[in-house]
């Protein structure tokens, strides 16, 4: 498999506190790669040595296949769009000026391409309106079509859903899977709505405390998390025999309510309750989310 | 770096800061002229336009500090020297375009106070007559090279902090302390080695006599030499030799001014490389 990013034992330590300790991850190309992780994981201090603002303390990450001590990684970040907590644009210009001033810092000859960003984001009709008077949505999506400036292949969004609004939010994922998609780029998604993220990826980086605990492709993910059918009745045992006879894998998880890890014949199944004098009062379909794995996968307690 | 010097001008253009830095200095040396012909008009004594023409000096540092602490201070609290940095700028490149714009924009300024006061000095005066063109142009060169280290000492210190509101004011309290400090400098070389012996009378009509005397004040030895040293080295004591158009020691000027800016270029440029950029 060809790799946009790899990283290798990487550390970063500021002071006493180390932020990453040995991180290693696999960004496939043209994979939607979101990262899981608590507040002070080590999410932004990863994104901030794959941006280049700040070094490892210690390993090392390669973009598109060249390391990041390499002279030749300057080239490489050229193909790299990334914004970093909040977005960076100059709040005393226009939403235009601020992507003009992009281009020049990337030495694009022309302007061209500019109104076709700004729709892109959805942020055609702000004519003279400076940034310091856009709302933080706005804002964010500037700062996503700035990362966009110069076509990259690669691109780093941090919590780009903060600030929005829930139409705003869909707008944003609508755009990077058209991203995705149209134009192959590769991402880097952090996200604190793991709802969110789940509908995006196409795979995950579990990291807490500074390590990779575990990467994991969508579709790996969706057979790892196991479907259910919840059951309330008014009688476990009666259950337990029922399923028992039926031969379904189960779990009893309180005196009323069951997980049944089986296709499930409700016919059957009630007439058979009802036969152990039981009543069914409740079936829900369940399936783990992404949100559960990850507690489960970390153990959801706080320091 | 060229891409980066043709975004910083760009953006220096736009900058508010830049503009009302060029304003006040532009006031500066419109309030000179007028003020110098006021005089002249009312005592018929006014200040030669030449020798208005380093006025500035002076309030270089201040306007420097200013300028330079929230132009690039704009870089970090809107955080657009991310950008500059993901899409693989060098940091010395940055350092260095940010250096560069900010001597052109001091020098800028600058010209600003000379073309505001000779646009209304030389109608106001008829016209502009140097007695001495060359002492303007060393005069005019010294400037380049206050400002010159001025600026990369400021830079320095506002790539290295990111809080553009603190760097802000401990530029303009350092400029102030120090100029403070030159003008105490200025005024301990200048005085004179011995008093002059003089003779005055009381009311009650006794006549005194003071024979001269050793000034206890005058530096000798190497506290004159330290002195000396402090007056030619330091940005703001060249200022006011400057503005006074004091001539000696021109090549020394220039090359302490060149030392401070390879010295805080050099020191910038290596923590700059190590800093990390949130």
């Amino acid at each position: 498999m060809e790799y946009a990013v790899t990283t290798s034992a990487l550390g970063k330590q500021y002071g006493d506190f180390q932020a990453l300790k040995g991180l290693s991850m696999h960004i496939p190309k043209g994979a939607i790669y979101g990262i899981v992780g608590k507040n002070g994981a080590g999410k932004t201090t990863l994104i901030r040595l794959l941006a280049g603002l700040q070094r490892p303390s210690s390993g090392e990450y390669m973009l598109y296949g060249v390391p990041h001590t390499s002279k030749e990684i300057g080239k490489v970040r050229r193909r790299m769009g990334a914004v970093v907590e909040a977005p960076s644009v100059y709040q005393d210009m226009t939403a235009a000026d601020n992507l003009k001033q992009q281009y020049r810092i990337l030495g694009l000859p022309s302007f061209e391409g500019i109104t076709e960003l700004l729709a892109l984001v959805g942020l055609s009709d702000t004519g003279k309106k400076k940034v310091k008077n856009f709302s933080l949505g706005m804002r964010q999506r500037l700062g996503i079509a700035i990362a966009l400036a110069g076509d990259p292949d690669f691109l780093v969004l941090d919590e780009p859903a903060n600030g929005l609004d829930p139409q705003g939010i869909v707008e944003i994922r609508e755009l990077i899977l058209k991203l995705n998609r149209e134009r192959q780029i590769t991402v880097l998604l952090s996200s604190h709505i793991l709802d969110e993220l789940s509908r995006l990826a196409t795979h995950y980086g579990f990291i807490d405390k500074g390590r990779m605990v575990k990467e994991i492709s969508a579709e790996e993910l969706e057979a790892a998390c196991r479907k259910c059918t919840r059951v309330e009745v008014t009688d476990t045992k009666a259950l337990s025999r029922v399923l028992e006879t039926m031969g379904m894998e189960y779990e009893i998880r309180s005196e009323r309510e069951a997980d049944i890890f089986a296709k499930v014949n409700v016919t059957k199944l009630v007439f058979a309750l009802r036969a152990e004098g039981c009543d069914l009062l409740d079936i829900t379909k369940r399936e783990e989310s992404l949100e559960s794995y990850y507690i489960n996968l970390v153990g959801g307690g706080r320091k | 770096m060229t891409r980066l010097l043709g975004a910083n001008f760009a953006c220096m253009k736009k900058s508010r800061n830049f503009h009302s830095c060029m304003a006040f200095m532009a006031s500066c040396g419109l309030f000179m002229a007028g003020m110098s012909y006021y005089m002249l008009c009312k005592s018929g004594h006014g200040i030669p336009l030449e020798n208005m023409c380093f006025g500035y000096a002076n309030l270089m540092g201040f306007a420097a500090a200013v300028f330079i602490s929230l132009f690039l201070g704009t870089e970090y609290s809107d955080g657009t020297i991310r950008n500059k940095l993901t899409v693989g700028h060098k940091r010395y490149a940055v350092y260095l375009a940010g250096l560069i714009i900010n001597l052109a924009g001091v020098l800028l300024i600058n010209a600003v106070y000379v073309g505001a006061l000779l646009l209304v000095g030389i109608p106001l005066f008829g016209g502009f007559h140097p007695a001495e063109p060359s002492v303007l142009l060393t005069m005019a060169l010294l400037t380049v090279f206050m400002d010159a280290s001025y600026t990369a000492v400021f830079t320095m210190c506002s790539m290295l902090n990111r809080n553009r509101a603190s760097m802000t004011a401990v530029s303009i309290m350092s400029v102030l302390i120090l100029t403070i400090v030159s003008g105490y400098i200025r005024s301990r070389l200048n005085e004179p080695k011995m008093f002059e012996p003089y003779t005055y009378m009381t009311e009650e009509g006794y006549e005194f006599h003071k024979e001269a005397e050793v000034n206890p004040y005058y530096l000798e030895g190497t506290e004159r030499e330290v002195y000396a040293f402090l007056n030619d080295f330091l940005p703001c004591s060249q200022g006011i030799q400057i503005e006074n158009q004091d001539r000696g020691h021109e090549w020394q000027r220039s090359l302490y001014s060149c030392l401070i800016v390879m010295v805080s270029t050099g020191t910038g440029i290596l923590l700059f490389n190590r800093k990390d950029i949130h």
